[in-house]
């Protein structure tokens, strides 16, 4: 394990998903190396923060002018107006643009 | 204008939910098939309520693709447009949220794609990009050195900068909180590639946030590895 093999492994770790033998193998590595240990606590705290400040909640403004245009679109969607070009929305219809 | 979703949201539909219709908060799913098969008849209220539902996660899902509210907000009124016209194609194999965010993505990602801004979603080489730098520990509560609005302001912007594959990522697992196996499947990427975004994206925004929130002493050594 060196530091490498941390980095490669960190989201699974902070995530909680890592494999015991894995879990176990990256914090023997965490004690014996500072910079690692700095890199999981920051990046947990980077989640925490993201997840803390509730980033990108809509105010209540916002929500509203979006009902109201998607309502109107809607109502001149069924007032005659043409389709506009909706694909297949149903799974698979996502592709990765490579 | 009740636009929470919750049990309230049914104000002005109440003559039409009687005992055995799902309730919104013991069963979510059963309560938007529900409000689906009524729109499907033209119930315009059916069609508002699931817009007042779900439109937080479809504004937050296009605003990570797209990077720009105002292309996420014009983007929200396309996507619900086209789950209306389409509604007759959801076959309720699948929560009617992830059909509707399929359809957000798939809005989102066609207007990246029309304006040049999107090549492509899968890996690329880019690994020395995401080698970390800063390595000074941050403050105790680094939380506390600014309001939640400053923090909030700042994270904001910073996930904006990140490059899109990686940005949407971050939105669908630590914002929208979805397993990676759903976000990857939302985007059409393996489990793998998507973790390897979401590492990406998250090592960039660490990186983005430390000087904020680092007290500026010396560094500590970098990690071994780093560069190769």
């Amino acid at each position: 394990m060196n530091c490498r093999h941390l980095l490669d492994a960190l989201s699974d770790y902070l995530d909680d998903q890592a494999a015991a033998s894995l879990r176990a193998d990256l914090e023997a590595h965490l004690a014996e190396c500072r910079s690692c240990t700095v890199i999981v606590e920051t990046s947990r705290r980077t989640l925490r923060i993201v997840t803390d400040v509730g980033s990108f909640e809509i105010p209540d403004e916002l929500s509203e002018r979006l009902l109201r245009k998607t309502m109107a679109g809607l109502a001149s969607a069924r007032g005659g107006a043409s389709d506009p070009g909706a694909g297949d929305p149903e799974p698979g219809g996502t592709k990765s643009g490579s | 204008m009740n636009l929470s979703g919750g049990p309230d949201s049914r104000t002005g539909m109440a003559d039409a939910a009687g005992p055995s219709i799902p309730s919104a908060e013991s069963d979510p799913e059963g309560f938007d098939l529900d409000l689906v098969a009524r729109a499907r008849q033209g119930e315009v209220e059916a069609f508002e309520a699931l817009f007042r539902r779900h439109h937080r996660v479809v504004y937050r899902t296009l605003l990570g693709i797209t990077g720009r509210p105002e292309d996420a907000e014009d983007a929200v009124q396309t996507a619900f447009l086209k789950a209306f016209q389409h509604l007759d194609q959801f076959q309720g194999a699948s929560r009617f949220s992830t059909w509707l965010t399929r359809i957000a993505i798939n809005e989102g990602l066609g207007r990246m794609r029309q304006t040049g801004r999107l090549e492509s979603l899968e890996v690329e080489d880019e690994e020395g990009e995401f080698m970390p730098r800063n390595v000074r520990a941050w403050d105790d509560d680094p939380e506390a050195l600014r309001s939640r609005a400053q923090a909030k302001e700042l994270v904001e912007r910073e996930i904006l900068k990140l490059p899109a594959k990686y940005r949407v990522a971050v939105v669908l697992r630590d914002i929208q909180q979805l397993p990676a196996e759903e976000a990857a499947q939302l985007l059409g990427l393996g489990v793998p590639t998507l973790k390897t975004h979401l590492l990406r994206g998250r090592l960039q925004l660490r990186e983005a946030l430390a000087p904020h929130f680092a007290p500026r002493r010396a560094a500590a050594p970098a990690p071994e590895g780093r560069g190769r």
